[in-house]
């Protein structure tokens, strides 16, 4: 394995998942973010980590990803297509009450909700390291994660239930 | 608030997912079976494209604006060519004035052309032939006569009925009671199929057979199957191929005219999306070899059949 990938996909790999929820889906997609990356090696610049330059070509990706199957979910390809991967994500999720709760949560928030707190809470990012990856600036960041908080906290108390 | 508290250590909790080292190292695999594989699809679409590109040139250079050239001084100049359509009816004509369009065939020997145009003199003005059934379910070929300052003539020869034949410019009725006027228009219009045909029938059934067996050996598979394990892939790829057989059939038996540009791009498409959904699903190049050397063998057929080379 090249070490790029050696180092980086497994954070790379989370990241897509807790954004997409599907293992199989995560794994197609972590594919073309690697794969954008090499083609695009001699592009990156030392101004940001790999695993940040990493993760914004990752997040472009997903909202592709998010964009395309808005327009042809009712292709039965990719249907078919996603449900090949063994699901070790999801068991893992799926054996704890708890994960599986905050989980669920996280799938019924807004996608730039889901995203803050996925870079702020599960990979303990900085605000200024949030800011960069997604292009935001550091007051964006702390205003998104409040309402994100909120959001969640009333769907985790069961107060709302708000709509994915 | 309780349970937020305990928030944290579940965030924790996500933060330790476990990966798959099966499936870590076959994604790595497949990113590096990607980043070897040759650009052979842009190559392909950037051909088909270039060889689109070429023959649209050709289509707009021989447009129908020569078509519109003085009639008048047609019959002033010594013929240059004569393009003709066979099975033709009386409400239509859709010979083109180029040999780029399927089926239409071009007489350029002095020989004939300057007994035609000898006899054309002896052609006079007669009402429409009665009953009005004799032309209007006549057979007929359908004539362009190309002159040297690109100026056309277009004429239907009723073949039912020797003798009569019909301007299509003036809607006029003539009669040539020449003797030798049926012979000198069997001659001018008699279809001679390339003798290339059936030597490029039997040489593109040998390349077909060697290259699947070349392609079978060299990717090691016993048979060549395409779309992979994905169903509504191999069948998607099935489908087009039967779509173009049927497209094909269906022109060929209609005796559609259409200028070749029109073939290619259908080819180009129609092999463009069995490609992209080859190499998506499909499991090694064979089959996309394989698509590639059967769709082009499958063109250069139709071309053979259709066009006057």
């Amino acid at each position: 394995m090249d070490q790029l990938y050696r180092e980086h996909n497994r954070t790379i790999f989370k990241y897509i998942f807790y954004l997409v929820q599907n293992e199989s889906i995560a794994e197609d997609l972590l594919q073309d973010t690697f794969l954008k990356a090499y083609k695009n090696y001699n592009h990156f610049r030392n101004e940001a980590s790999e695993l940040t330059w990493l993760r914004k070509i990752a997040r472009n990706v997903v909202y592709d990803y998010l964009r395309r199957k808005k327009i042809i979910q009712f292709i039965p390809f990719l249907n078919k297509h996603e449900q090949t991967v063994q699901d070790d994500a999801m068991q893992y999720i799926l054996e704890n009450e708890a994960r599986k709760a905050l989980f669920d949560a996280l799938s019924k928030l807004k996608v730039h909700h889901r995203e803050v707190l996925i870079l702020r809470k599960i990979e303990q990012l900085s605000i200024e390291e949030t800011a960069q990856i997604l292009g935001w600036n550091t007051d964006k960041v702390k205003n998104t994660q409040r309402q994100a908080i909120n959001t969640l906290r009333k769907i985790w108390e069961g107060v709302e239930n708000v709509e994915y | 608030m309780r349970t937020l508290n305990t928030k944290k250590t579940i965030w924790d909790d996500l933060k330790d997912l476990p990966r798959n080292e099966k499936i870590e190292k076959e994604t790595w695999q497949k990113i590096e079976t990607k980043l070897s594989k040759p650009k052979y699809f842009i190559n392909v679409l950037t051909g088909f494209v270039t060889i689109a590109l070429v023959f649209l040139i050709f289509a707009l250079l021989t447009s129908t604006s020569k078509e519109e050239m003085a009639i008048q001084q047609a019959s002033e100049h010594v013929l240059e060519s004569v393009y003709f359509l066979h099975d033709s009816e009386f409400d239509q004509f859709d010979v083109q004035p180029s040999s780029w369009y399927t089926f239409i065939r071009i007489n350029d020997d002095e020989q004939i052309l300057k007994e035609f145009q000898n006899q054309l003199t002896a052609n006079k003005k007669v009402v429409a032939p009665q009953p009005s059934t004799i032309y209007l379910h006549g057979d007929y070929v359908d004539l362009i006569l190309k002159y040297p300052n690109d100026s056309l003539k277009k004429y239907k020869v009723l073949l039912s009925e020797p003798g009569y034949i019909y301007d299509v410019d003036t809607k006029e009725w003539y009669f040539n009671d020449h003797p030798n006027f049926e012979n000198t228009v069997y001659k001018l219009t008699r279809e001679q199929f390339t003798s290339w045909l059936p030597m490029f029938v039997l040489f593109n059934a040998i390349f077909t057979t060697l290259a699947e067996k070349f392609l079978k050996r060299k990717y090691k598979v016993k048979k060549i199957t395409y779309g992979g394990e994905n169903t509504v892939a191999k069948y998607t790829i099935y489908g087009s191929t039967i779509l173009l057989g049927f497209i094909l059939f269906l022109f060929i038996f209609k005796q559609f005219v259409v200028h070749i540009f029109w073939i290619l791009i259908i080819f180009a498409i129609l092999l463009t999306i069995n490609i992209m959904i080859e190499s998506k699903y499909g499991q090694n190049k064979a089959a996309i070899y394989m698509l590639i050397s059967s769709s082009i063998g499958l063109l250069l057929f139709v071309l053979f059949f259709t066009l006057n080379l």
